[in-house]
This record gives structure tokens, sequence and C-alpha cells, in this order.
């Protein structure tokens, strides 16, 4: 029986998964998909919003502006990507300059550093801001990462210390054990527990973390609760830029918000692409991720109301996730009342992002501590820091090459990544299994040629690796296989 | 840091070609840099023929044509690195490259000829809408799949794009058994040529849709059907015209795009409508020093056509070393709106004896004049009959011919 | 009957009417020179095609031997010759141009390879 079994393993199932592995839990994480982060984690616009515009009262102000204060020190501390690229919200009429002293008036009173800059200085800043522009609120605080990095890592350090991690297992229903237990609140210190149903057996655990993205509902809804929420996929198609010499932008930039959310944004990413998106339409299929060309023609018309010179013949990619977006208006971060133990942390939407590693505070501090006792464990082991050769002086290169040759033989020549780097994302803790999972964690995949020149190489590897057939070797799910005969005649 | 007198990046046809017109022009210590375990490039797994006409008055396959160069080179003291990436190139001309043997070095050249070629535009960077499962490829890549390992990547096909790649691997998959269902290509004409569209398509009775494109991609996990559309004179899907295919493969023939990261890494200025680098007429980069030649510099048809301008490149390369010379007054070169592109950008003043320009034509024209023009003066007319986009087209022109610091190159309709 | 094809002989594309009954031909329109009533001709009574495969080839790092046809082979014999291609199998080295099979299906064409694979001991 597991103290807790987290159900999705999103960024927030990872932090979770993470934060509670440092005690003397014992923890299982049930994800549906072939790897972690496959849902909404992968469907954002990777940004730490500085906090400036989630409505007072909410915690999505709350725990926004947390997020955004702790996030550097976390991916330190984790070896992974963060950067401040700072960010301007554009007015681009003089009635959308009134939202930006608005906005600026909301952030100072969060205490974000924030300034307003007129039309000149915003230029200078950012020359390709569009002509339209009348002035901009800049907010230096906002950062940029590698959302399913961060996730990856979260989720490595907590297998290493001991979390248990069942992937492509789908839950099926849930059964709360004793069956009646209702409006007193039971001392569920072993008293109350769950059976959670999935396809790939039954788990008990006393408490359950209900992260599971876009279907936080439905699991929810298997314990038929009378304090029903729902969840809508809200659809957000992207383009990605390849990289450039001269970057278009060096900050986020953020148009005026509107109802539809944020808007759609110009994003420079981690790795020097550039995202232009999200669209923001609700979609009944929460399988639903594909894209569409008027979707796709309205990122463009929006995008380039903002800004200039958008080379649009530079487009690698294009892609849609689904953001869960709750009933309430905000976070759905409680223990059910009536099914006590069990914990939603659902409507995850942006800034969900931002927020995550304060939400796993939040959780931990105002309900996990009622619910159990959190005994730290004495020793924490720490994951091992895996080499990233394109950002090495040719010096450390040889070293490591000297170390295993293996760190000389250029696999993915658009972004430089050596076999032996491949080899390291299989082996690690959570090691890559699938074409797809290779491209979160090193990159292959991701450059101009798209897998174009690369593929038949990684398939090859993961293959050995693995000790699969080249015919087993999938992109992302079962059924994904990607070389249908290994030996033509 | 060791130095040599030529590196080459990229041994496959332009690249083996500049290495011989560099050793049949004096030079001695020329470095080939091929990224992989063998020299020929892309010709390897062109295994059909067609190749080599112009050159050797024979109809070879890639793999043939590929090896005459490649005994050619290794007749000579060439020096050759194989699977070894060149992960930068510098406007000092020093390269870094590495590979398993020896890790990661630095090396200087007195000049380089780039020779990379060019990578397939990819389903993302045309934005065809849908999901995004497993079972779309571009040509080539099922190509190498198919050719180079064996491998089996679907049995029901349906092929975006009719160029000559897309052609070929119709061809080649029903070849070994696929059912290609058909093959779409968005302008009203083919892009191939009429050889490959009769014994590629016609012989197997795979319907060519012309005015046609893939407006969706359906299929969670591995493509399970595709829906085409008709467009219309603004390449514009009509809805309404859908027609759904289910298939498990879509193979992607759109287009080749030369491969100059490591070109303008170093500085290397680039021209907007190829892609490829500036040059003038020596097929020297911007960087003095630098040379490019093949689909690098801009995409061909002909890869005797390549090997020529290899030679060229190597030739120019050698003279280069032994005599380097960076001022050049120059006539540059532009060209109406009609015409995609011109090469090379500019030509050096001081040249005496023949250009030759290369061109290709914006859309097809049955009749046409090509025009010269230096300043408001027409120096040369040629009467062209049917031009078509896909035929990179050739003028040689008597250098005495031009006057004045401009050329302009106009194509008058009929 | 009608056949209507498009000569690929020169840029000009023409295309050409053959009125003909199965092999017999009656008349050909829509040439604008003798070559094309030569290809118009051999296309319906005698179509011959080239064909390039691939074999399996062992004892070197190469997987596959790319190969070829000596001369053209009857286009409605195409996929038995790649039948008989696939029988057979290499082992390295190979030379370029060795003779794979001979005389393949009694059409007079080889099959040889189209490049030279040495062995990987």
């Amino acid at each position: 029986m597991y103290d807790y079994i987290i159900i999705g393993a999103g960024i927030n199932g990872s932090f979770l998964a993470h934060d509670l592995s440092k005690y003397k839990l014992n923890i299982l994480v049930i994800e549906k998909g072939p790897d972690v982060a496959t849902g909404a984690t992968i469907a954002n616009s990777a940004i730490v919003h500085a906090g400036h515009d989630p409505k007072p009262g909410t915690l999505k102000a709350k725990l926004n502006i947390e997020g955004n204060r702790i996030y550097p020190g976390i991916c330190k501390d984790l070896d992974a990507d963060f950067k401040y690229t700072s960010a301007f919200v554009t007015a681009t009429s003089t009635e959308e300059s009134l939202s930006i002293d608005m906005l600026y008036a909301q952030a100072k009173g969060r205490n974000i550093p924030c300034e307003v800059l007129d039309k000149k200085q915003a230029l200078s800043l950012e020359p390709n801001l569009t002509e339209n522009t009348v002035k901009v609120l800049n907010l230096p605080t906002t950062g940029i990462i590698t959302p399913w990095e961060v996730a990856f890592n979260l989720m490595e350090e907590a297998i290493i210390n001991g979390v248990s991690l069942s992937l492509n297992t789908k839950v099926l229903g849930i059964i709360p054990r004793p069956k009646t237990c209702y409006i007193d609140k039971c001392d569920s210190m072993g008293k109350l527990g769950y059976e959670i149903i999935t396809d790939k057996g039954t788990f008990k655990a006393a408490n359950i973390i209900n992260a599971a993205g876009v279907y936080a509902d439905d699991i929810y809804n298997m314990l038929n609760p009378r304090d029903k929420f729902s969840i809508t996929g809200r659809k957000g198609e992207y383009y990605i830029l390849d990289k450039m010499a001269e970057p278009l932008v060096s900050r986020v930039i953020y148009p005026i918000p509107s109802s539809k959310g944020k808007g759609v944004l110009v994003v420079p990413t981690i790795h020097g692409n550039t995202l232009l998106g999200p669209s923001s339409e609700f979609i009944e299929d929460k399988r639903g991720n594909f894209t569409d060309t008027e979707t796709l023609e309205y990122v463009k018309t929006q995008v380039n109301k903002t800004v200039r010179n958008i080379p649009f013949n530079k487009v690698i990619k294009t892609y849609a996730g689904l953001r869960p977006t709750g009933n309430t208006g905000d976070f759905i971060i409680s223990e059910s009342y009536e099914f006590p133990g069990f914990i939603n942390v659902a409507a995850i939407e942006s800034p969900g992002l931002a927020s995550a590693p304060a939400i796993s505070e939040y959780v931990i501090n105002n309900i996990i501590e009622n619910q159990v006792l959190l005994k730290e464990k004495k020793e924490y082991i720490k994951r091992t820091k895996l080499p990233i050769l394109n950002r090495m002086s040719i010096t450390e290169k040889q070293k490591l090459w000297a170390e295993n040759p293996s760190y000389g033989n250029i696999i993915c020549r658009c972004e430089s990544i050596s076999e032996g780097e491949i080899i390291d994302a299989i082996r690690r803790p959570l090691g890559a299994t699938t074409v797809d999972g290779i491209k979160r964690r090193v990159r292959p995949g991701s450059g101009r040629c798209q897998g174009g020149f690369c593929q038949p190489e990684i398939i090859k590897i993961i293959s050995k690796e693995l000790d699969i057939p080249v015919t087993e070797v999938v992109m992302f799910n079962k059924g994904s296989q990607i070389i249908t005969k290994g030996e033509i005649n | 840091m060791k130095e040599y007198e030529l590196i080459i990046v990229g041994g496959g046809s332009a690249g083996l070609a500049a290495a011989m017109g560099a050793y049949e022009n004096g030079l001695n210590n020329i470095l080939i840099i091929e990224r992989e375990p063998e020299l020929g490039g892309i010709l390897l797994q062109c295994i059909h023929n067609g190749f080599g006409l112009h050159m050797f008055k024979e109809e070879l396959s890639g793999p043939t044509y590929a090896e005459r160069w490649i005994r050619n080179v290794q007749k000579t003291n060439i020096n050759i690195k194989l699977d070894t990436a060149v992960l930068s190139i510098n406007s000092d001309l020093t390269i870094e490259y590495s590979n398993e043997e020896e890790g990661y070095s630095k090396i200087k050249g007195k000049s380089i000829v780039l020779a990379m070629g060019c990578r397939e535009r990819s389903r993302g960077a045309i934005a065809i809408p849908g999901y995004r499962p497993a079972g779309v490829l571009t040509a080539g890549t099922a190509q190498k799949y198919i050719n180079i390992l064996g491998n089996e990547i679907g049995k029901k096909v349906f092929i975006l794009g009719s160029g000559d790649i897309g052609l070929i691997m119709a061809r080649r998959m029903t070849l070994e058994g696929a059912e290609v269902m058909g093959v779409a290509e968005i302008m009203p004409y083919s892009n191939g040529l009429p050889r490959n569209v009769k014994q590629c398509l016609d012989d197997f009775n795979i319907p060519l849709y012309l005015s046609h494109t893939i407006t969706f991609i359906d299929g969670h996990d591995r493509v399970k059907s595709i829906t085409l559309s008709k467009v219309d004179d603004n390449l514009v899907p009509i809805k309404g015209t859908e027609k759904t295919f289910e298939v498990d493969t879509l193979l992607l023939s759109v287009g080749l795009i030369p491969e100059n990261d490591l070109s303008e890494m170093a500085g290397i200025t680039l021209e907007k409508k190829t892609n490829g680098p500036i040059v003038n007429d020596n097929l020297q980069t911007s960087i003095p020093g630098i040379f490019a030649c093949g689909n690098v510099l801009h995409v061909h048809d002909l890869v005797d056509y390549v090997s020529k301008e290899g030679l060229k490149a190597g030739k120019r390369a050698a003279e280069y070393v032994m005599n380097p010379k960076e001022d050049y007054d120059y006539i540059s070169i532009n060209h109406d709106s009609n015409l995609s592109y011109i090469l090379p950008n500019k030509i050096i003043k001081e040249h005496e004896g023949n250009v030759e320009l290369m061109y290709r034509i914006k859309y097809p024209l049955k009749k046409a004049t090509i025009e010269l023009r230096c300043g408001n003066e027409i120096v040369r007319e040629i009467k062209k009959t049917n031009l078509v986009p896909s035929i990179m087209e050739k003028i040689l022109i008597s250098k005495a011919l031009l006057k004045g610091n401009e050329l302009t190159i106009g194509l008058k309709e009929e | 009957m009608i056949t209507e094809l498009t000569c690929i002989l020169c840029p000009n594309s023409c295309n050409l009417i053959i009125e003909h009954n199965d092999k017999n031909i009656v008349g050909i329109k829509g040439n604008l020179c003798d070559r094309g009533i030569t290809y118009a001709t051999d296309e319906i009574t005698n179509p011959m095609r080239m064909v390039t495969s691939t074999i399996k080839i062992s004892g070197s790092k190469n997987k596959r031997l790319p190969v070829i046809l000596s001369k053209e082979v009857p286009k409605a014999m195409i996929f038995d010759v790649i039948k008989e291609i696939k029988k057979i199998e290499a082992i390295a080295p190979v030379n370029q141009g060795d003779v794979l099979i001979s005389n393949i299906l009694d059409t007079g064409a080889d099959l040889i390879a189209s490049r030279s694979i040495s062995s990987d001991i």
C-alpha cells in the first residue's frame, strides 16, 4: 500500500513526486502516456511568468508570484536551464495603453519589478516590435525554461530516491475503501484508503494526488463525488521558428491580455528557437491535439500585430496541445471533503507552469502536512549531471571523448549531439525509450531537418541499447513504429 | 594547428569534383571531410539511372557515377576523413570537426570549398495540418531507409510533391510491394521530368493529382489517413473538394533547401532567393578563400552540372591559394522578377573569355526571350522555348559584350 | 483504339495521339519530329524499361547492394524481374559491374552490381 499515488506525470506530478521523495513516504506515480510530460507540460509557451496578470485573490496570482521567485534556484539544483529574458507587454493602440497602466499598478502592488517604457525606448531594445507600438510594460523577472527537461530531472531524482513510476498505465477506476465514508472527516492515517484499478493492475494507496491534466475531472468523477468540477481542453497551436543568426526578439512579447487569456505570444526558447502562439479554442475531444489552417493563420495575424519582420519562411514545425481549463476560473487545489485523502491538483492552466514549484509547496504545506507525518530522509541522493557537449569548450569536449570515444561521434548535425549523449539519455535512470523521448532529452529531431538525417541512426541506437528489433522502436506511443519491416528481401 | 591548402566540407558529388579540380590545378594538400561512413553523398542512395549523360555520355546509376569520382580521388594523395562532422567554419578559415577516432579538433585551410549539399523541407516547415503521427517521412529519408538500410517504412503510401524524388520513390516503393495510392502536386503542372512521370507513375497506374494538396493528416500514433483537397488559382484549398485516402505512410517531396547553417555561422552572406551563398564568377563567397559549389550553392537537377561546378570551384580555390587576391571590381548581376534567381551574383571585371550564368524561371513559359541588359542597352537576346522552373538553364556570354557595372537579366514573355 | 502519350524525348513534350489495333499502329498525330514517331511506335508495340533495385549483402558494413540491368527489358516483365532479383543475395567483396544474374529471365539483360562493396574482414 502506497502512502501516495500521484496520477499524472506532468510538471505538477513531477514536482510533487520530487518534493515528497524527500520524506519517508512510499510513493507511486501513474502515467498513461509513454513518458513523463506528454500533456499540457509540452503544450505551453515555456515561460515562467512574472505574475503580473492573474486576477487578484486567486491561487493563480499567489502561486505564480511564488513560483517565479523560487524557479531559478530549483532549476540550478536540478541542473535544468533557466534564463531570465525579461518580457514586454505591448500596447499597440491608445486604448490598449490603459491596460498597460492597469497591469503596471497591479504588478507594482505585488512587488514585481516592472517599468513602463515608451515607444522609442521599447524599439531601441526590441527593434522588431511593430511601428504601432505605443508603450510597453517591461517585466525583467520573466524567465524561460524547457518544461519537460524540468519534469524529467524532477522525476528522475524522485525515482533515484525511491519513488516508483508506472508509465503506459491508464487509470480505469478508483474505489475508496472503506466504501462508505462521507461527511465525517476520517483520520486518514491508514484508516482510509483507495484502490486504483489500471490496465496494468490494481494499486492501493492511503492517499491520492490527482494531477491528471485535462483528464483530472474524469479521474475525480470515477469516485462519483457530489462536488464535481469540469475540465475542458483548451487547444493552443504554435509555430516554431528555426534558430537564426539575428534573433527576432530577445524578450517574451505579450500582447494585451484578454478574456481568452494571455494572447498570442512571440517567445524565444532556451535552445534559440522562437515560438509563435498559442491560439486558444475550447475543444471537446481531449485527444484533439491536431493543427488546422484557420487557427494557424489566426496565430500569424495576431503575432504580426505586435512584432514585425517575422520570418515565416523559417518555420520548422507547427504543433498543437491542450491545456486544462477548469470551470472555476482558478486552479483547483484542495483535498476532497467527501473523499478525504484525495487531493485534486487540477485546472492547472496558465500560469500553471510558472506556479508549479509553488503548487507543490502549497499542497505539501497546506494539505499533506495535515494528512501524514512528514519525516525527512537523512540521505537524499542527487541525480547525476549529464554532459551537454555543444556547450563545452573544445578542451572539455576532448577530455570527455578521451574517456568515451562515442562522445566524438556526432549523430545530430543540426544540434551537434553526439552518440555518447544519446546513449546517456537512454541509460539514465529516467531513460528515453522512444524516438520522441530522445528528442526531448537531448534534441535530435528538434532541429531544422526535423530528424530527416538523424532518425535512422536514432532508431538504430535505441534498438541496440534496449535490445529490441528496429520494428519495435516507436516514435511515441505503442503503435507509432517508424519501420514496418526490419529487412526487405 | 594542422593546416591544409584546401579543406572541402562534404564528400558528395560536389566535394569530390572540387577535390579533383583543385588537385588537377596543382594543389597537393587537400582534405575532404565527410560525415557519412563513405564518400558519395546522396548519390549512394539514388540507385536509379539517369546520371552521367553529359559527363560520361552514359546513363549510370547514382552509385556507379559516384564510384567513378571516388576511384579518381583514391588514385591521388587527397586526404579523406570519414564519419567526421564539421561543427563550425570560421571566417579565419579554421574549421572545428569531430569524429570518434580523433575526438574534437581544429584545423586551418588556405582555402575552403563548401559542398554540404542540401536538406529536405519538412512537414513542419509547410505546416500540413493534422496530427503528428509516425509514418510521415520526407522522400529522401524514406529512400535512405529502403535503399541503404533495407528497411520497409510503410505499405500503403501517398506522396505529396511531384518533384523527381517523389516520383522516383513512388516507383521504388511500388517495386518493393507497397501500394502507392497517388501523388499530389499543388501546382497545375508536375515538377519532375516527363520521363519520370511516365516511368514512375503512368507505368504503374499511380494517379497524379495536379492542383491538389494535403489538408489533413489523421492518426494519433501512426498515419491512419490523409485528406486531399483541390486548390484554386491562388493555391488555396477549396472547401468541399476533400477526399480521404486510408494510408499508413505519407512521403513528402516538397522542396530542397541548401544546407548553409555552417556558412551562416561563419558570417558568409547568403542570397535570400536561393538560400545559398552569394558568389562571384569564381564561385567565391563573401569571405575570400571560401568557395561554394553544388546543392549548397543552389539546388541542381543534373549531377553532371554539380560535378562541373565542383571542378570549377576546386580550380578557383587552387588559383586562390597560389595567388590570394581579395579586392575585385565587379559587374553586379540583377534579374527581373519572373526569374527565380541568377548565379553568379557578380562578375569580376578583369575576367576575360566567357561567363556562364545559371538561372531558373519562376513559372513555366512556352515561349520567351531572355534579354541581357547593361544599363539601357540590350547586349544579347536569346529566344527560348519550354522553360520550366524545375530545369536550371544556362547562358554563356562573352565577357567582352558586358559594359558598365551592372548586368540585368530580363525575361520577355510571349 | 486511341492511346494518348506525352513524348519524353525532348522538352517539347509533344502530346502524341496514337490510333492502333492492339500492337498494330494505324496512325500517329501530334509529333513535331520523326523521333516522336519512333518513340510512339516503340511505346505501343514493345515498351522497354530499365529496372534497378537492391539486394541483401553480407560480409560488409553495408547492408544493401544496389543493382542494375545491363540493358532495358520489356515493361511487362518488370515485376517478374524484381521477383528474380529478390531471390539472390550477395557476399562481399563485390566489384561494380560484377554480373550477379546472367541473362535474367531470358531477356538478354544481365543483373550487375551498381557499385563495389569491400568486405569488412
